[in-house]
């Protein structure tokens, strides 16, 4: 311990030196993906299929927040996508499409540092450390300041639309069935979605793009999309980071794409009580409840589950917003 | 020659007077320009994402980074000579033209960390400071060696500033030809255009 204290200043310098080498180097791998001799060609179109899609049917992209690794979805946020699904089965749930690779390749998957960030993965699921933690969400975070660089943003945002729409297709969505999309992104999975919406919006599918506790900039995504919802807890302080972080966000900067997408109302925010960004008592928490009895997490598939079917938010109901966090202690979500 | 070097970056970095003085000497004139070029390096560094997003082969790069580097040292001159004007016909200061050189020289040292523009969002953010940064030098500068006041300085930086402003609004096109022409990259790629081209091509079609 002593000697952990004697040498804080050269471990907060080593910290700070690898922080800012992660972020140097946060934009090569999109700009190498770029740079490759990549086929730019979409796939090909399905067949038709014979059968007559459901009615109502539409696609639900979900893409996960910072702490993901693309290996597979907490099990709080699968639980959070099964409860939609079970009030919308119409809907396909596409999950597979990690939103901090421009080539949908997991941390764990085909690349150089894997072996470190398995490591780093399977330590934060035994240890439950921040520690470990931490370096996954430093590394995203990188990703996300990527995907809201005017610099790097078009073509980030270019690979991330080609994976989503490969998704799409692999789960059996045609582009000529109009079929509407939503584009799901929690925490700064929010940002990617935007920037996928800037190309996805140029499909024939009306394209909505919905945030949970979203940290995004003012991209063009915001005006081309159908809509943006944004979920917002009362005491969810991270979200505040998208309109100071980003100027586009200001009030101030009218033309923004933010501020015009406001003016002309394809912005709703959504209410969603005093939950908070991550953690117990986040937008998937089944152990706290709001004074009505219902769950955070089902609150959560409640407002999204009526965005789907179009229907007014439950969100916006005067009885949530006063609401208080339940104690129950059951959550045994990660 | 390297601690000189790390010495005179040092106080400049830190708008100290003793940097102004140093460079006044031959030896200090040389090192302001020794850190003026690593500073142009750096910035080409800075640039190398751009560089990658129009997918310049290694000829190209090289031709960007000297072709970046004389831009700069152009636009650094054009810069100095602004203020000299301003010196020399709003103040009546006797002062030679190479002194405000040196000073500029100098004013461009916080350019060897342009590197960090790289850095996604925050690299742009970086560059903003580093632009204040090097107009505080200026005024510093203007205020030490030609003995200002600092209202005075700040008025002859702006002064500067706005004829600079005002030949960039007049041949700026023209020099940004030259200057594209001397990177290489008339031809090269519109990433966002061709993206947006192809995907409405092959979704639309």
């Amino acid at each position: 311990m002593s000697w952990l204290l004697a040498n804080i200043g050269h471990l907060s310098l080593l910290l700070g030196l690898v922080i800012i080498a992660i972020a140097l180097t946060a934009p090569f791998e999109a700009l190498r993906w770029w740079t490759a001799d990549i086929d730019l060609t979409l796939p090909k179109l399905p067949a038709r299929r014979a059968d007559p899609r459901p009615a109502n049917e539409c696609y639900v992209v979900y893409l996960t927040g910072i702490g993901g690794s693309g290996e597979s979805l907490a099990r709080r946020e699968q639980g959070f996508i099964d409860r939609v699904k079970e009030r919308v089965p119409e809907a396909v749930m596409v999950t597979d499409v990690f939103p901090f690779s421009v080539t949908n390749n997991p941390l764990t998957g085909e690349r150089t540092l894997a072996w470190l960030w398995s490591f780093l993965h399977r330590a934060r699921l035994n240890a439950k450390s921040l520690l470990f933690e931490f370096w996954i969400g430093a590394r995203n975070v990188c990703q996300v300041a990527v995907c809201s660089d005017p610099r790097y943003g078009p073509i980030y945002n270019l690979g991330i639309a080609r994976e989503v729409y490969q998704a799409l297709l692999d789960h059996g969505f045609d582009p000529r069935d109009k079929t509407p999309v939503y584009l799901i992104g929690y925490s700064g999975g929010a940002q990617v979605a935007l920037g996928a919406a800037c190309y996805l919006t140029r499909l024939r599918s009306p394209v909505t793009v919905i945030t949970v506790g979203g940290v995004f900039s003012s991209i063009p995504g915001i005006t081309l999309a159908n809509h943006l919802h944004c979920l917002v807890g009362s005491k969810d302080r991270t979200v505040h980071l998208g309109p100071i972080m980003f100027p586009g966000r200001w009030p101030i900067l009218r033309a923004s794409h933010w501020n015009r997408a406001q003016r002309d109302g394809k912005v709703t925010i959504h209410p969603m009580g005093p939950m908070i960004h991550s953690g117990k008592g986040d937008y998937f928490t089944r152990s706290c409840h709001l004074p009505d009895g219902t769950t955070y997490a089902d609150h959560t598939a409640d407002v999204v589950a009526s965005i789907l079917r179009g229907a007014p938010s439950p969100a916006t109901a005067s009885r949530h917003l006063q609401a208080h966090a339940g104690e129950e202690n059951r959550d045994t979500d990660r | 020659m390297p601690s000189d070097l790390i010495h005179l970056l040092f106080e400049s970095l830190t708008l100290q007077e003793a940097s102004f003085i140093q460079v006044q000497t031959e030896q200090g004139y040389r090192l302001a320009w020794m850190l003026f070029l690593a500073g142009a390096t750096s910035r080409a560094l800075g640039e190398a994402g751009i560089l990658m997003i129009n997918r310049a082969s290694k000829t190209q790069y090289l031709r960007s980074l000297l072709g970046s580097a004389a831009a700069l040292t152009f636009s650094a001159l054009v810069w100095a000579g602004c203020v000299w004007l301003a010196l020399t016909f709003l103040f009546l200061h006797q002062s030679d033209y190479l002194d405000v050189q040196g000073l500029i020289l100098v004013s461009y040292t916080p350019l060897v960390f342009s590197f960090i523009t790289i850095v996604p969002h925050l690299g742009l953010l970086w560059n903003g400071l580093l632009k204040i940064w090097m107009l505080l030098i200026t005024i510093a500068g203007l205020n030490s060696q030609f003995e200002l006041t600092v209202l005075q300085a700040i008025v002859c930086a702006s002064l500067g500033w706005l004829l600079f402003y005002l030949l960039t609004a007049l041949f700026g096109s023209r020099a940004e030809q030259v200057r594209v022409r001397l990177l290489g990259r008339q031809d090269w790629l519109r990433p966002k255009e061709a993206a947006v081209a192809l995907l409405e091509r092959e979704m639309k079609g």
